[in-house]
């Protein structure tokens, strides 16, 4: 009974692995994965469980399926969305101006073009949230109240640790 | 970009400056037309006293000829304007249809209509209705579609379409996709009508 569990423990886990690690990771959850749960660093094994037991209540309501639609919706958006979503929620409680977007995604069109086009439609799709802050100076943050979305935040918060501070550093710098 | 939709591309650059270079021809003659026959000038009291030339300018311009001339012009650039709105390159009528009936099969018919529009038809009661535009203003984006579901009867809209990730208008699904996500994006509208017809 034990031994079972733990071996779907280990399998919901290289789950949720390969999952964080679509929106090219760095190897962190490769390395806990494959490592023994004797010497995992606190925090890492902390966030596995919790996300071991969520995914475990899911399948067991059947309710897996907000990853799948959440795999399937960012399969179906185009390269410059997909980026822009993924670095949007690795750095979600922040919002971005258009300027730091466009260079955390690197998109080597104008800001002004990515405000018309995809932010626009990615608004209208309510996927994200856009703030006027001035008229020249806009705020994007990540839509968290939409249902896929807060679980790929949540993903990101759990796995993307190391991912995030690489976003987070390339905002400081000015 | 596809390579069909590049062909489209630089196919519709050359026939916007054909279309360009026939205008200021059409200008030139449509000018020489009006005003060499004679000007029937417009019978009005010159408003003040001026010099006979200034008077006889006046009656140029302010001449059944102008008239004339500016309708002919309004013509030439409404005629202009119909043919941008209405006609989508070759091209990319092709590489639209064959995505469409790649996804939707040979049993789903496509319609083509006025206005860079498609309408494929799912089964009697719904359909996705696709409108093309060219080049997007605002943005420059080559080739973005819009799609939108036929009207959907489901409490439920609102809720299928953020978990499909499109936006809701009057009941019906809407998105706008760029040329590359069109495949895929219009499964995910297809699987998200038969949700919402499932759960009506």
């Amino acid at each position: 009974m034990f031994e079972d569990l733990n071996t779907r423990s280990s399998i919901k886990r290289n789950r949720g692995g390969w999952f964080s690690g679509n929106g090219d990771l760095p190897s962190h959850p490769r390395k806990c994965s494959g490592s023994g749960s004797s010497h995992v660093r606190p925090l890492c094994s902390c966030g596995h469980k919790q996300l071991d037991t969520r995914l475990r209540n899911m399948s067991d309501n059947g309710t897996r399926r907000p990853v799948y639609e959440l795999i399937q919706l960012m399969a179906s958006l185009n390269e410059t969305k997909r980026a822009i979503l993924i670095a949007l929620g690795h750095v979600y409680p922040r919002s971005v101006s258009g300027v730091q977007l466009s260079r955390l995604i690197g998109y080597s069109g104008r800001s002004r073009s990515l405000y018309r086009g995809v932010l626009a439609h990615l608004e209208q799709d309510n996927m994200i949230l856009i703030d006027e802050l001035t008229p020249k100076l806009y705020a994007i943050r990540i839509n968290v109240e939409h249902p896929l979305l807060q679980l790929l935040v949540d993903l990101c918060r759990e796995f993307g640790e190391e991912t995030r501070r690489i976003y987070l550093r390339a905002l400081e710098e000015e | 970009m596809d390579r069909l939709l590049e062909h489209a591309k630089s196919l519709y650059a050359d026939r916007q400056r054909v279309a360009l270079a026939a205008m200021m021809i059409a200008f030139s003659v449509t000018l020489y037309l009006f005003y060499s026959p004679g000007i029937y000038a417009i019978p009005a009291e010159p408003p003040i006293q001026l010099p006979p030339g200034w008077v006889q300018g006046f009656e140029i311009v302010y001449s059944f000829n102008t008239v004339g001339f500016f309708l002919a012009f309004a013509v030439m650039v409404f005629m202009y304007a119909f043919w941008s709105w209405a006609f989508l390159p070759t091209p990319a009528v092709n590489y639209t249809s064959a995505v469409l009936r790649g996804i939707f099969g040979p049993r789903s018919p496509i319609a083509q209509s006025i206005g860079k529009r498609f309408r494929v038809v799912l089964n009697e009661k719904t359909w996705i209705d696709l409108t093309c535009h060219i080049k997007e203003q605002g943005s420059g984006a080559w080739f973005v579609y819009k799609l939108t579901s036929s009207s959907l009867r489901t409490s439920h809209l609102e809720e299928i379409a953020l978990r499909h990730g499109f936006g809701t208008k009057d009941g019906r699904l809407t998105t706008w996709v760029s040329s590359d996500e069109l495949h895929s994006r219009s499964i995910l509208l297809a699987k998200a009508m038969a949700l919402a017809a499932s759960s009506a």
